[in-house]
């Protein structure tokens, strides 16, 4: 490794699983993947901490693992964030612009962006993220307002806002590991910017990323984020439905979901049968396919209606033109694209994976924590920290020491 | 205006972050590393002593399993057997021209020599195709050799290193041996065995268990429903145990053009021929051939895959 590169960590703690990928981005300002770790996730609920010990354990398992695996310590770590801690909403910040000329300054956009931020937050809750949705020159959508002339700026936001108490609870994880969160990025927001290409982003495209515990959302129009959030269901909850509609345990009715399982009911289902084992051995028995069927058939509709309800009017074909895009473990089960076509009543399609991931890294369970990756690359590359000695000479770490404080 | 303390976060970025040096920090990780290096010493000493261990059994293995036919004991005078005129009788597809082969040299018969014969029969023996090999002397100079052969019921394909002659025969008492004289025709109508817990012992393999199963599965194909037997490519042994003994989750499967894997239960063949040959009819007289998968080992139920049927009889 070269004196220069930075090693970064992107870590997803899903409900299912700790995800861990370690990048070594190079002075030339590439990315390489270097390692990996997982672990099965414990004391996790929907994305929140629900038991610390166990969440630490397994975070701190999938860190240790990524680290032994790229042979190195992480510098610093992106953090996705997923769960219903999570909530957005929409602000808009307005000035006069005041040049004598009319010509918007730098400050303009500041002061702007300070009034679209300044609203304060019910007790107990912060922002997670401030992501820029568009400009307005006189009412006019500009895409570079700097240098536009007219009378009156507004900047647009989508604020995603977050419950402390979570989000605390995962950054004293990280901490316990010995690492600082470098960034907190929303699972969502990480996944769709690999995912949807740029003229896609253009048009209008909706991406959602259905995990274990939730289903993370982000809609794009003109090129920029409109709508980001967090939907409190995901793929467990179908296995959930499985379990107890059909008397089994919660193994097998995985099992059944991912072998057997349709999202779709059709009439030959009334026909079939599907086995509960598969090993035709004893305790392997028939269950109807069309029960199996019609219990994930209602909770991804389910699923569907509910970001229905989140994102209303703008989930029209002339706002996303380019449709959805499915990704994430749940959208590997079979007919779920024709179940979110005819309740979103829009063309969709699994995502697929960019060309530039590793192979074992091409599934869409990987997608969220390829594009934390990717998000530490471009914050990389946004920092001129990059380009400062990583650490200080030995004098410099002696006498740190003998202060107690930190090396730089 | 509040002390910096005592001010609410507004972002994440508020929100103070103390990297601890927990249980898994890195100063730990050292020390742990530095554990390690006995771990690691001691699990070398550990695997050396395993390893000396299973080399030792396996010379053990071998001693006790050398072939008999070394204890034959040649005389410096001796001549071929060809000196001898052989008698041949068999049940089988052994010849003359093979028994001369495999015995020794021998001295001429006018030395009237003291013939080991049994030690001979053993030598004949030993390949595994002979079952009992039974030798007399008529003088003066005849030798009478009687062979009971044993039977193959499928047939190994085997990678060189495991054996030269790359096909290897099981018989139905799980002898397997490398077959000499057959017809290409016998060979090729075999069935193949696959998933085989082949075993060696020194030269030679030990007995494959369950073979007598298998045996008397394939020999009521072949007798009571010939379609079906005519149509195997595959017999496989992972269903069966490494013992020879008969669990109740055991299962022979067979492969197929037509039947394209049959599962059986290791035991009452005839009832799980004739439910699969009422199957493989009806399916055939309604076009659903060829079958994926047919289940006959339950007694109770049928289980049958196919293209097109996916029912239970």
């Amino acid at each position: 490794m070269k004196a220069h590169d930075k090693i970064v960590g992107a870590l997803e703690m899903g409900t299912q699983t700790v995800k861990v990928l370690v990048g070594e981005v190079s002075s030339q300002r590439a990315l390489n993947i270097i390692g990996r770790g997982q672990a099965a996730a414990q004391g996790m609920c929907k994305g929140q901490v629900a038991e610390p010990r166990k969440a630490a354990e397994a975070v701190h398992a999938a860190l240790l693992a990524a680290e032994k695996s790229a042979g190195t310590s992480i510098d610093e770590l992106y953090v996705a964030q997923t769960g219903p801690h999570l909530s957005g909403f929409s602000g808009l910040g307005s000035v006069t612009i005041q040049d004598a000329q009319g010509r918007v300054a730098q400050s303009d956009l500041d002061r702007a962006a300070d009034n679209a931020k300044a609203r304060a937050l019910p007790e107990g809750t912060i922002y997670l993220h401030h992501i820029r949705t568009g400009y307005w020159v006189d009412g006019r959508p500009t895409v570079a307002p700097l240098e536009a002339s007219g009378e009156r700026l507004e900047i647009s936001y989508w604020h995603i806002q977050a419950e402390q108490a979570p989000v605390s609870a995962c950054l004293k994880l990280v901490n316990a590991y010995g690492l600082e969160a470098r960034d907190m990025i929303l699972s969502g927001l990480a996944a769709g910017s690999i995912l949807a290409l740029d003229h896609e982003k253009q048009k209008g495209v909706l991406v959602l990323d259905l995990g274990a515990g939730g289903t993370d959302y982000v809609l794009y129009h003109q090129g920029f984020v409109r709508r980001a959030g967090v939907i409190p269901v995901g793929g467990d909850h179908l296995t959930n439905d499985l379990s107890l509609g059909l008397r089994v345990s919660w193994k097998h009715a995985e099992s059944l979901k991912l072998r057997d399982g349709y999202a779709r009911v059709s009439p030959e289902d009334r026909e079939r049968q599907v086995m509960l084992v598969g090993d035709l051995m004893i305790g392997d028995r028939p269950l109807p396919q069309l029960a199996v069927n019609q219990i994930l058939q209602a909770r991804v509709e389910e699923i569907f209606r509910l970001l229905q309800n989140k994102l209303g009017s703008a989930l029209s074909t002339a706002a996303l033109p380019a449709g959805v895009l499915l990704t994430g473990g749940g959208s590997r089960l079979r007919g779920i694209c024709e179940v979110a076509e005819n309740v979103l009543g829009l063309p969709c399609r699994a995502a697929p994976m960019p060309a530039w991931a590793l192979p074992e890294l091409q599934e869409p369970e990987s997608a969220t924590v390829l594009g934390l990756l990717h998000y530490a690359l471009k914050d990389q590359r946004s920092d001129d920290r990059l380009r400062a000695p990583r650490r200080g000479g030995w004098l410099s770490r002696v006498t740190a020491l003998l202060s107690d404080t930190p090396a730089p | 205006m509040k002390p910096p303390s005592e001010q609410r976060p507004e972002s994440w970025r508020d929100l103070e972050q103390s990297p601890e040096r927990g249980l898994f920090n890195r100063p730990t990780r050292r020390k742990r590393r530095s554990l390690s290096v006995p771990r690691a010493l001691g699990a070398v000493l550990t695997g050396t002593l395993l390893l000396a261990s299973v080399l030792g059994y396996l010379v053990w293995q071998s001693s006790i399993n050398e072939p008999l036919a070394m204890q034959v004991e040649i005389p410096a005078e001796g001549r071929p057997v060809a000196n001898w005129s052989l008698a041949v009788h068999t049940d089988g597809v052994l010849n003359a021209e093979w028994v001369k082969a495999q015995l020794p040299i021998l001295p001429p018969p006018e030395v009237r020599p003291r013939l080991n014969l049994s030690e001979m029969a053993r030598l004949l023996e030993y390949g595994g195709q002979v079952e009992v090999a039974r030798i007399r002397r008529e003088h003066p100079a005849t030798l009478v050799v009687e062979l009971q052969e044993r039977s193959p019921i499928a047939r190994i394909r085997v990678a060189p290193q495991v054996h030269p002659g790359e096909l290897l025969l099981i018989a139905d008492d799980g002898t397997v041996y490398a077959g000499a004289g057959y017809p290409q025709a016998t060979l090729h109508a075999l069935p193949g065995a696959i998933d085989v817990p082949l075993r060696r012992a020194g030269s030679q393999f030990l007995p494959l268990p369950h073979a007598g199963a298998v045996a008397s599965l394939l020999r009521g194909a072949q007798a009571g429903f010939p379609e079906f037997y005519r149509d195997l490519r595959w017999v496989s042994w992972k269903g069966l145990g490494q013992a020879e003994t008969a669990e109740a989750t055991h299962f022979i499967e067979t492969h197929g053009r037509t039947l394209e894997r049959v599962r059986f239960a290791p035991y009452g063949f005839s009832s799980q021929l004739q439910r699969l040959e009422a199957i493989t009819r009806l399916a055939d007289a309604e076009g659903r051939l060829p079958l994926l998968f047919v289940d006959v080992s339950f007694p109770e139920s049928t289980v049958v895959r196919g293209w097109q049927l996916h029912a239970q009889y």
